[in-house]
């Protein structure tokens, strides 16, 4: 080690840093990964959600430390200051956000990663999607991903081995829904996702408890506390509630030596280490980056290009709900099964935003039943209601891809302090033209969707919804002038610091980011290994 | 012996096609008589009381117990016992005739009504400061009333797969062919 403390540091113990700190310490290499928030157990979620009033907010049960606040849609942690608010919910503590998320682990279409060269929008990604190939395979492997056979189901992503998994069977909802979409015009995939459809990885099979959000109580869904088990036997040593303040760098800027972190009681360590994989999500990575600002790196850390914290994407959401024309009996099974993928790409992403739609496959059971208390039913009437309205309720979402625009960028407060003292996030955001002209798009296809399956009460919701995907913000490219890390996500200015999150992404495409931000951590651990 | 902390839910879902009939057909026909309600003490609403109001203003013949017992404990805290006691010696007072029942629930009554079933079919009810309070969840009537067709979030609902098919009806209303 060189007399550091550490061969290899990583910020952040959600599924990025946990994959890469595992698979580093698999093959010897000390290990050290600091993480803001405590470690919780899966437990103690399922009872808090069990004891929680408000079912269907999927933070509730994940109580903020103190120490280490968090992204939510209600709290005031965010400090939202553009023309839109950038809605966010993440969790702080050991696994990160995907103790709660719908598992769908989409690789991107290789068209996600030429959008400026193929369509004049956007930018297009310094690696191409044959470069991440083998790493999407190799996620899929370690997350456990359930899916199509290629020969079954073609997702548009080329592929040279099938998924670990068989897909799950869709629910009897789900079936009505492709069979009639796919009989008219539209696309309905199987989708793939961190699930079992059996034994899996020392996990159980999915026995359809409806609540991947937000908490799988059985572990048959893949979170990231898996990997920070994983990479804990495989030598690596975790400290929780450890707040990163600063990355520090050699006295010429040059090279990154380690960080300084504070002690839930304010207390301040430093700690050294060769390689630093900064793996704290697209908010708290650029917030971080900014705060290290240094007499040699007065613009804070990796940003001579003046691009950290800016792109700040997201994928936009509009809905529509509406009263099936018969009973489907949503809720049973997973809480999301399919997708309508006819518009992930098209010569259209010229004009408009890409966008993938998904069926939701929960019972409206305390919306409907609070909606009818309200009117006044009660007794024999009021259950037949109930039993009526939730056999037959749907709810459509959607993606949006959003492009990548300097002016969307995260900073961190001056004004804003959490608890520790440490800089809230400060968001400018915006939806672009780019994005609204999409939607309109999504609420025609709504409408159409509402009128095949015979649809009534229909409500489009076409306020854009945030859906956690938080891209951009220490953007991938060639040129160091316009781009903070490139194709192996190592700094351009630094080269022995590494980023590993969907901040990095040149292009949002239209699927969950998870998969590739998988993808992307085992190829920053290979790209370590090597040196 | 196991103590699981909710055990009438699994055991209830395990053998669902056999217990339906029996949670489900246990209802007052709301549209003829209802069972009298006793006459209350001089003044506040014994637990006994309120679940006899409960009864009476749900339809249920059973209604859990021990969610009643917290339920109830609830609205002390909350000062909310008088209007249900209101409410109770207007249900009293139509004699068991659900027409009467229906009528007399208007105003402050009709909301106190609205707030008994608030809690038994959502299990929470508003607190002091815009919070809510929870009275229950396995045991809340909305999940009785559709318990044959959905899983309640955070239990197993079957064999894995068993999504793939339509539920097994109870002999309950839904106004419509699955297929």
């Amino acid at each position: 080690m060189s007399g550091r403390d550490t061969d290899v540091l990583v910020v952040g113990a959600g599924m990025a840093g946990n994959m890469v700190a595992h698979r580093l310490a698999a093959q010897g290499l000390s290990v050290t990964i600091l993480e803001a928030g405590p470690r919780i157990s899966r437990w103690q979620i399922v009872e808090a959600f069990r004891n929680g009033t408000d079912k269907g907010d999927f933070m509730a049960p994940y109580v903020a430390s103190s120490h280490a606040d968090q992204g939510t849609v209600t709290g005031d942690y965010i400090v939202q200051r553009g023309a839109y608010p950038y809605q966010v919910q993440y969790i702080r503590a050991v696994g990160g956000t995907t103790w709660h998320w719908a598992a769908a682990a989409w690789r991107f279409l290789p068209a996600d990663f030429e959008l400026r060269s193929r369509y004049g929008v956007g930018r297009d990604w310094p690696i191409g999607y044959h470069a991440l190939e083998a790493y999407y395979q190799q996620a899929e492997e370690e997350l456990g991903v359930a899916g199509p056979s290629p020969e079954d189901e073609d997702l548009g992503s080329p592929r040279r081995a099938d998924y670990p998994m068989p897909a799950l069977p869709l629910s009897y909802m789900d079936q009505q829904f492709a069979r009639l979409l796919n009989a008219n015009g539209f696309r309905v995939a199987t989708e793939p996702v961190a699930r079992n459809s059996r034994v899996y990885d020392g996990r159980p099979q999915c026995c359809g408890n409806n609540n991947c959000m937000p908490i799988c109580p059985i572990a048959a869904q893949y979170s990231g506390n898996m990997h920070a088990i994983k990479a804990e036997a495989a030598g690596a040593r975790l400290i929780p509630d450890a707040t990163v303040v600063a990355v520090e760098t050699d006295t010429g800027g040059r090279e990154v030596t380690g960080v300084r972190y504070l002690l839930p009681d304010g207390t301040e360590r430093r700690i050294t280490a060769g390689t630093i994989v900064l793996a704290a999500n697209g908010i708290e990575i650029p917030k971080l980056m900014l705060m290290s600002r240094s007499e040699i790196l007065p613009n804070g850390l990796g940003n001579s290009s003046d691009m950290v914290g800016r792109n700040l994407m997201d994928h936009p959401g509009v809905g529509v709900s509406f009263l099936w024309d018969r009973p489907v009996f949503p809720g049973r099974g997973p809480q999301e099964m399919s997708s309508v993928i006819s518009l992930r790409d098209g010569p259209f992403r010229s004009q408009m935003a890409a966008r993938k739609l998904h069926l939701g496959n929960t019972a409206d059971l305390q919306g409907v039943t609070e909606a009818l208390i309200d009117r006044g039913l009660r007794g024999a009437e009021l259950d037949a209601e109930i039993r009526r309205r939730v056999a037959r309720k749907v709810s459509i979402n959607c993606f949006l891809e959003q492009l990548p625009l300097p002016e969307n960028r995260v900073v961190p407060s001056v004004e804003h302090l959490d608890a520790l003292g440490v800089p809230k996030p400060e968001i400018t955001y915006a939806i672009e033209d780019y994005v609204r002209a999409g939607a309109e798009a999504v609420l025609s296809d709504y409408r159409r969707i509402a009128d095949l399956l015979g649809g009534t009460e229909v409500t489009f919701n076409p306020r854009f919804a945030g859906n956690n995907h938080i891209m951009g913000t220490t953007i991938m490219g060639d040129d160091p002038r316009d781009s903070v890390v490139d194709g192996d996500c190592r700094s351009h200015d630094h080269p022995n610091l590494f980023i590993a999150s969907s901040s990095v992404f040149a292009s949002a495409s239209t699927v969950n980011s998870s998969l590739t931000i998988a993808a992307l951590a085992l190829r920053i651990a290979d790209e370590v290994l090597a040196g | 012996m196991t103590t699981s902390r909710h055990p009438s839910r699994r055991d209830f879902l395990a053998g669902s096609a056999a217990l339906l009939p029996l949670m489900l057909a246990p209802r007052l026909a709301m549209a003829q008589r209802t069972n009298p309600l006793p006459a209350l003490p001089a003044d506040g609403l014994p637990l006994e009381a309120f679940m006899a109001l409960s009864r009476a203003v749900t339809g249920q013949e059973r209604l859990d117990p021990a969610m009643g017992e917290r339920f109830h404990a609830v609205l002390i805290a909350l000062n909310g016992l008088e209007a249900q006691r209101a409410l109770y010696l207007a249900v009293e007072g139509a004699g068991g005739d659900e027409t009467a029942v229906g009528r007399a629930l208007v105003g402050p009554r009709l909301e106190a009504a609205k707030l008994l079933l608030r809690g038994w079919y959502l299990g929470r009810v508003a607190g002091r400061d815009g919070d809510e309070i929870l009275v229950g969840y396995e045991q809340t009537l909305m999940a009785r009333a559709t318990a044959d067709f959905v899983p309640l979030p955070s239990y197993c609902g079957g064999v894995p797969g068993y999504w793939a098919e339509p539920p097994r009806l109870a002999d309950m209303p839904l106004d419509g062919d699955p297929t």
